[in-house]
């Protein structure tokens, strides 16, 4: 398993790229909302690619710190955007939010990633099973070096799901309290309750390792 | 704590590999390119998606999606009234939508704010009216049923004669746009002229619906001499531009309608007359054979308050008047005849239930003298 800080402030010049995600595009712009009638009704590629660049990234980041490994925070994300699409043009609900179309997609397949990844577990034969174990003895040494970071990020992992989604969503990301129960389909004050306990727990958590 | 938020917020330098997004982004392409259709289905709808897609969520819930359904209940609503009422406008008397169609001409009427408009309205009603009688008459069936239809339909254009004549007199006192009343005064006149030459051939149809529409027939004149009456009053005042040969000519027009009615009374006078010269012989018996006849004689009839004589009198008095110029006093006596011509109808038609109602009599089967 990778560890997060190991991507963290490692200059991977992903804003240099050609198809640099335009700063300028707020989500829920007008420009988004015509970018997605361009996918919706023409099915158009090209726009699709603009949203693709707008979303990538943050997309990433929550898959990321969800599932840990970057293989499959990619596999994750490419199949986020795969999904959308489809679901974009195919779909005859008004599509008011792609953030938050975007962030449900997200959770929905970390949540079949890993319902996948118990079944297979399960069916792991002895020699497959050998491995794994020597696999987590690893993964538990990596936890250890994590922890010798000593970088919020590492305590987010114990966090319970919907705790670590909100500090993502809110701190991470920035997005507004009624974004945040807009993505995570609660409402603006169980979120703020939500973002209380959460930040509370990470709190304490930090401070019991310190 | 506020170092806990910025080590969160530090997170965000966590990104993907550049190369990986670059790839997968051209895959990603590729993959939907592949899927995208030739010819992408664009229609009105679409745009319709495009602007509901734009409106902010919470306008659309709460002021766009409730006034879309107030609007659709009220069209609801109005729409189902308006099928309704399209479908009362062919009713006849005596139909389930027949009051549904008159509530609506009443509607119709008390929106319209004008008098002139609602004048012509009433008019046109009252023209609605006779189509209906026309179209009673034209139908075959119960003939007890076909009176109660007829009956309604007079009544109906009674009121609405009575209307027309509020009407006139509410126009007779409007000194503004005097060209207009009088265009709309002439207008009446001659479609009041037309729906009784209409009543008229609908009554000589049939001698039951005759009697039946004798009095519509009286309210329908009535207007006609009233449009004559404002239009002389109009004269007189000096409120219109009419000329004295335009008023003489109304005026003979008018005198030629009382002139008409009057031999036809004179006629139905005479049919009456010979049923009453004729003996009514009452069925006779064997024992009782011709040798004796059982002779009935009517009952006594109401005395005629004019003959048509006396009303011709009149008529001419009219007419001296009005080659006099004194369009006034011709007026009355103009006046006089229609009213005289209506007194002497109605003693006549009297006159012929009584003959009838004695005849009805005579029919049923008498006990024989002992």
């Amino acid at each position: 398993m990778n560890n997060l800080s190991h991507f963290i402030n490692k200059d991977n010049d992903c804003n240099k790229t050609e198809h640099a995600p335009s700063s300028t595009m707020k989500n829920n712009s007008l420009q988004e909302k015509y970018l997605i009638f361009r996918v919706k009704f023409y099915k158009d590629p090209e726009a699709y690619g603009k949203l693709y660049d707008v979303y990538v990234e943050r997309i990433f980041r929550f898959v990321m710190f969800k599932v840990k490994k970057m293989e499959d925070a990619e596999d994750i994300t490419a199949e986020v955007f795969l999904k959308s699409w489809q679901y974009i043009k195919e779909s005859d609900r008004k599509i008011g939010n792609l953030n938050a179309l975007l962030y449900r997609m997200a959770r929905n397949a970390v949540i079949d990633f890993y319902r996948e990844k118990r079944r297979t577990d399960l069916s792991l034969t002895d020699q497959e099973m050998f491995e794994q174990i020597m696999d987590d003895r690893d993964v538990a040494k990596e936890i250890e070096d994590k922890i010798a970071v000593e970088t919020v990020e590492q305590y987010l992992e114990e966090l319970k799901d919907e705790y670590r989604d909100v500090l993502i969503l809110r701190h991470v990301e920035g997005f507004s309290i009624d974004e945040t129960a807009t993505i995570m389909q609660k409402s603006s004050s169980n979120i703020r309750v939500l973002l209380h306990r959460a930040t509370k727990r990470l709190k304490e958590l930090m401070n019991d390792h310190g | 704590m506020d170092k806990m938020i910025e080590q969160l917020k530090e997170l965000k330098n966590l990104k993907p590999r550049a190369e990986w997004v670059e790839k997968n982004r051209d895959l990603l392409l590729a993959q939907i390119s592949a899927q995208a259709p030739a010819e992408a289905k664009v229609s009105g709808f679409s745009y319709l998606h495009l602007l509901k897609m734009s409106l902010p969520t919470r306008f659309v819930n709460f002021v766009a999606k409730p006034m879309g359904i107030v609007s659709l209940v009220l069209l609801f609503v109005a729409g189902s009234g308006a099928l309704t009422v399209n479908a009362a406008r062919e009713s006849l008397p005596g139909s389930i939508l027949y009051p549904v169609k008159l509530t609506s001409e009443q509607v119709a009427v008390g929106l319209t704010v004008s008098e002139k408009k609602k004048t012509e309205l009433r008019v046109s009603l009252a023209e609605e009216r006779v189509r209906e009688i026309e179209k009673i008459m034209a139908t075959a069936g119960d003939s007890q049923f076909k009176q109660q239809m007829l009956n309604m339909a007079a009544d109906s254009l009674k009121k609405e004669m009575t209307n027309v004549t509020a009407s006139l007199d509410k126009v007779k006192n409007d000194k503004t746009d005097q060209a207009s009343n009088l265009a709309l005064i002439k207008q009446v006149d001659t479609k009041v002229g037309e729906l009784a030459t209409r009543l008229d051939n609908s009554a000589s149809e049939n001698p039951e619906a005759s009697k039946i529409l004798s009095s519509a027939k009286d309210a329908v004149d009535a207007v006609s001499v009233k449009a004559v009456e404002v239009i002389v009053d109009k004269y007189d005042k000096g409120q219109t531009e009419i000329s004295s040969q335009e008023i003489k000519d109304t005026m003979e027009k008018q005198v030629k309608k009382i002139e008409d009615r009057i031999a036809n009374i004179t006629d139905k006078e005479k049919t009456v007359a010979a049923d009453v010269v004729a003996p009514i012989v009452a069925p006779s018996t064997d024992n009782d054979k011709v040798e004796n006849p059982v002779v009935t004689t009517p009952a006594v009839t109401p005395e005629p308050v004019a003959n048509s004589a006396d009303i011709k009198k009149s008529l001419d008095e009219a007419i001296k008047l009005l080659n006099a110029g004194d369009m006034v006093a011709a007026l009355e006596k103009m006046k006089e005849s229609q009213s005289l011509s209506s007194q002497m109808e109605d003693v006549l038609e009297a006159k012929i239930k009584e003959i009838e109602a004695s005849k009805s009599v005579s029919d049923s089967p008498v006990a024989p003298i002992q």
